[in-house]
């Protein structure tokens, strides 16, 4: 599904060039379940970016689905991120001035999909997370891990094949923390691809694979022994 | 401590140098166009003093008043661009408390700043005294000069300018961002929000409706002109010169208004463009081009736009057709399209002066402005 050959970003400002990832080569396969550990400022943000179409690499290959993708425009980014790629971020990043409801069909809007359809989805998914009775609050009138909740429902409502989370317990106490593994875990099951940013090695567990980082380059992959014993 | 103040100052400034500039232009047109009326004022009470009995102080108190709002139109949209990025600054608020400044300290800091960019406008406007007065006497029928020195007044009248539009200007943003509680802006992982802005909005729209009934009225005015001058003769030859002396008037007023109007336009797009970059920013992570993303400033910039249109065209209709053409001896009906044309001039003027920003904002990459660190 994913894969990077050298690849190497570079941030230029007037005097200083630094360079937050150095010939990371990764492979993800469909299906999979990767956590990425690592040190603050050790590239894991930068190579989440690129894995999300975010941000183009500086040099070095990046496939996805099979694509070679590292020199495409924002444009062309926009396009097979809308259609491929969900995304819960530690600040819940929800739009204040929407509602539950209308953050969550937000990405079916970019996919130009119609009015019955996206209702149909958006209620069956906000469903699934147990969010109908808050369907009509703003996110600053819901806890945490309700904020959560709705980000991950927003995240898998167009049923992308990837699913990238950036540290998504990292602002949930212990009991959120858990309720938004055992979510991600179930999406897993259910086939969608997962690459998580953690900074716990108690949720990186849940993971099939974990890749450490360190100064922009990748130290060690662990296949997590869990997985064998289930 | 006070060399302090003044480097950080000149620093700030030249980092957002076409902040500064925009902001240091339109405050100097603001005092220039406040000097020269201050200016007629007392040539007119002058006179006054010299010929008694010309008791009539109308148009003394109306100009005095139209001088004082202008400048205060001008320090609004001052202070409105400079509290625009005021995320930014509040978090520097939050480090500077940190490591132990006081709410005193900081205050003078805002003022040093806001001082120093109101003694670079006093500057320029004093030029652009120099460059306009030409103009202002063709206007008036006065022989007005700015010999700066012969003048008791000037000097006097300067500095009063200077310290009522330095303390207008430099208080809300000293006082605004001083009272920022450094936990909230350094500890959280999300930006400090800039909320609401419902007063900015208010004030921009204000502006863009005084800029739309003053353009109406020059054209409205030019017609009936038009309408005169196709017929002309001993009496009308009279009639004509005074009414293209209100035109005149009317159009200089609009070119003013137009331009006060871009300058909160541009304070506000600022404004907007840092309180919506999370959202669009969140937009753009969802599958939204950046094609999307301008649209929908666009649209928020239009129902502004159109919200002053609708609000001026009543005004404008009722004032020219109560005050001036009803006074015209040969008047035909204003008709439909000086407001259609003011329309859609001010329209192609608001978007090109809030263009630039928002197609900068919509094209940011979301990465950095969702950066949670």
């Amino acid at each position: 599904m994913i894969e990077t050959k050298n690849l190497r970003k570079l941030y230029t400002t007037d005097e200083v060039e630094t360079t937050a990832l150095n010939k990371v080569n990764l492979k993800v396969n469909e299906g999979e379940f990767v956590a990425i550990m690592g040190p603050s400022g050790c590239g894991k943000s930068t190579l989440l970016n690129i894995l999300g179409l975010l941000d183009n690499p500086t040099d070095g290959e990046f496939y996805f689905l099979d694509t070679e993708v590292s020199k495409y425009t924002e444009k062309q980014r926009a396009h097979l991120r809308k259609k491929n790629i969900g995304f819960v971020f530690q600040s819940f990043n929800l739009i204040d001035e929407l509602t539950v409801y209308e953050n969550v069909e937000l990405p079916l809007l970019y996919l130009k999909m119609p009015a019955s359809e996206r209702k149909q989805k958006v209620s069956h998914v906000l469903e699934r997370m147990q969010l109908i009775p808050r369907k009509n609050h703003f996110p600053q009138q819901l806890s945490g891990g309700q904020q959560q909740r709705v980000a991950v429902a927003r995240a898998i409502v167009s049923e992308p094949k990837l699913i990238l989370a950036d540290e998504p317990t990292g602002n949930l106490d212990s009991a959120n923390g858990e309720e938004v593994m055992r979510l991600v875990t179930q999406l897993h099951e259910a086939g969608t691809t997962i690459i998580m940013v953690t900074h716990s090695p108690a949720y990186a567990e849940f993971a099939q694979r974990v890749v450490h980082l360190f100064d922009g380059h990748i130290v060690t992959e662990n296949i997590n022994s869990k997985e064998f014993h289930i | 401590m006070f060399g302090n103040y003044l480097k950080t100052a000149v620093r700030n400034i030249c980092k957002h140098k076409g902040h500064s500039f925009i902001n240091v232009s339109g405050l100097a047109l603001g005092m220039a166009i406040c000097i020269l009326i201050m200016l007629w004022v007392y040539d007119e009470l002058q006179l006054r003093a010299n010929t008694p009995g010309t008791g009539d102080n109308t148009n003394i108190y109306l100009f005095s008043a139209l001088a004082f709002i202008i400048l205060l139109m001008a320090c609004i949209n001052f202070m409105n661009l400079t509290t625009a990025r005021g995320a930014e600054r509040s978090k520097e608020v939050g480090i500077r408390k940190v490591v132990g400044a006081r709410r005193t300290g900081i205050i003078k800091q805002f003022f040093s700043e806001s001082f120093l960019l109101v003694f670079f406008a006093l500057i320029l406007s004093a030029i652009l005294v120099e460059l306009l007065l030409p103009a202002f006497n063709r206007l008036t029928g006065k022989q007005l000069t700015s010999t700066w020195l012969g003048n008791p007044y000037i000097l006097p009248g300067m500095i009063a300018v200077t310290l009522v539009t330095g303390i207008m200007v430099g208080s809300y943003p000293a006082f605004f961002l001083s009272s920022v509680q450094p936990v909230k802006v350094l500890k959280s992982a999300l930006k400090p929000r800039t909320k609401g802005g419902l007063l900015r909005k208010t004030l921009v729209t204000f502006q863009i409706s005084l800029a739309v009934i003053f353009l109406v009225g020059s054209m409205a005015i030019y017609r009936q002109l038009d309408h005169i001058k196709s017929s002309l003769d001993m009496f009308r030859d009279s009639i004509y010169a005074a009414e293209k002396q209100v035109m005149m008037i009317f159009i200089y007023l609009s070119f003013l208004a137009i331009f006060m109007a871009c300058h909160g336009l541009y304070g506000l797009t600022v404004f907007v463009a840092e309180q919506r970059s999370q959202e669009m920013g969140i937009r753009k992570v969802l599958g939204a081009f950046r094609a999307d993303v301008w649209r929908l400033f666009f649209y928020q910039f239009m129902k502004w736009i159109i919200t002053a249109n609708l609000l001026a065209w009543p005004i404008a209709y009722f004032l020219l057709d109560n005050l001036f053409i009803r006074n015209f001896a040969y008047r035909i009906p204003i008709g439909p399209w000086p407001f259609v044309l003011s329309g859609i001039l001010t329209s192609v003027i608001a978007l090109l002066t809030v263009g630039f920003q928002t197609f900068k904002a919509a094209a940011a990459n979301p990465s950095d402005t969702l950066r949670s660190e």
